[in-house]
């Protein structure tokens, strides 16, 4: 089902589940993955991924088609990311460097990640980035999103995001080099 | 298609390690994740509306009393009270039976107990009342009180007293001046705070902001810079010839369509 079609039913309150269920079933694996890599436990991506969801369901009626679904939903799911990421330092009073010690260390006892020893030198190199140059980069090497939209999921310039990136990929580079 | 090779490309270009090792997806969901997620969400989403509604719910006392029930409430506590009276003697008969008590002390007690209870909670309203004593009806008359005070304070005009007229005219004034060259004191002190922060090094600059990651937003700072940049390239790319000819063409044309011959003669 195309986006237009989903959207077209969801106006209509007969077809307003179906449209939904399609919506979830169109987006589920992308958006998944996408809030997966940021807060890295599989408990803790689901009821984020199940909150945005939500959150898209509530706001649908007022979706204005100027911009993509998808992106629309990113950009939903990427609030609900920062948002989760934030409540959870507060909670457990985490410095940032603690936070990210936890989602590293996450990532080693989590046994359903099963990549191999280069990649989980990648997700750990990742790690150490600040979330929001984390968004800009897991969108652009894992989603392979372009620059335009990726403008429209995180509110930024598309300049910005191409330095931000490059940066970032320096940096993964540089500690993925230092830890051999 | 196009944009991911683009991409590729772009990522070979910056790191060619990282462009090696490419972009596979190294998490795992549990199995069958994906076939009731839409489920699930539509459970979790029910039950948001369900607690919103419950939330929203209109707060209705769904529990009956028997009719007069209130009314008949102190009556109930009476009957209740002398029956627990009635009852304790027998109760508590071998206990108390070593002494002695008027005949009639049983048959009354009840009311006595009942009276004094009575008498107490008088006592207790009385003393609250005169803690904090109120004239009679005053909260009956308030409203109307304030009403009639809020409208006359609105029908009063405003006594008009001329500042300038005042003596605190010249205290004010005295005032201004006094804080006009505390004001100067003060600027001109304030620049040899300056020229002491002017000393910090770039270096102390770039450690403050590495050890401040958590104040400074990366993405927003970068934002900033890459507009200054793009700002500072397009007026440096307008040749210097350029802004001098439109100068002349400028300074030609009101020449020409401003000023007159009498003008000019005046001028001369």
């Amino acid at each position: 089902m195309t986006d237009e079609e989903i959207l077209l039913k969801y106006k209509i309150a007969e077809s307003r589940d179906m449209a939904f269920k399609a919506l979830v079933v169109k987006y589920q694996q992308r958006l998944y993955f996408h809030i997966r890599r940021m807060v890295i436990d599989h408990d803790d991506a689901n009821d984020v991924l199940q909150n945005t969801f939500i959150k898209a369901w509530k706001g649908l009626e007022n979706f204005r088609e100027e911009s993509q679904l998808y992106t629309w939903l990113y950009r939903i799911g990427t609030n609900e990311c920062l948002t989760f990421l934030a409540q959870k330092q507060r909670k457990f009073s985490y410095s940032l460097d603690e936070l990210q010690n936890h989602l590293s260390n996450k990532l080693t006892a989590d046994n359903q990640f099963d990549g191999n020893q280069l990649e989980t030198k990648l997700q750990k190199a990742i790690l150490t980035l600040p979330d929001k140059q984390r968004l800009v980069f897991n969108l652009r090497y894992y989603d392979e999103m372009p620059y335009e939209e990726m403008s429209n999921v995180l509110g930024t310039s598309e300049g910005a995001l191409k330095a931000s990136y490059h940066h970032a990929v320096k940096k993964i580079e540089a500690i993925i080099k230092n830890t051999d | 298609m196009e944009h991911k090779d683009l991409i590729k490309q772009e990522l070979n270009q910056i790191s060619p390690l990282l462009a090696e090792i490419g972009n596979r997806n190294g998490f795992k969901v549990p199995k069958g994740y994906f076939e009731n997620l839409t489920e699930n969400v539509l459970l979790k989403k029910n039950a948001a509306s369900f607690d919103e509604a419950i939330l929203t719910f209109p707060k209705i006392n769904s529990f009956t009393t028997p009719e007069n029930y209130f009314e008949s409430t102190e009556k109930l506590i009476v009957d209740i009270s002398k029956k627990m009276v009635d009852d304790e003697p027998i109760l508590t008969f071998s206990k108390l039976s070593a002494f002695k008590v008027d005949e009639v002390y049983f048959e009354n007690l009840s009311s006595h107990v009942f009276e004094k209870i009575k008498n107490s909670e008088l006592n207790q309203e009385l003393i609250k009342v005169e803690s904090f004593s109120i004239p009679e009806n005053y909260f009956e008359t308030n409203p109307d009180k304030f009403l009639a005070a809020a409208k006359a304070s609105e029908q009063t005009e405003t006594k008009v007293i001329s500042w300038f007229h005042s003596g605190y005219f010249k205290f004010s004034a005295a005032a201004a001046v006094a804080a006009f060259i505390i004001g100067i004191t003060f600027l001109f002190q304030s620049k040899s705070t300056i020229s002491v922060n002017q000393e910090l090094t770039a270096q102390e600059i770039k450690c403050y902001l590495q050890t401040h990651t958590e104040d400074v937003d990366e993405l927003q700072l970068t934002d900033k810079v890459v507009k200054a940049n793009v700002k500072k390239t397009i007026i440096n790319s307008i040749p210097k010839q350029n802004k001098v000819e439109i100068e002349k063409q400028e300074l030609k044309n009101y020449l020409e369509n401003e000023l007159d011959e009498t003008d000019l003669n005046d001028a001369i």
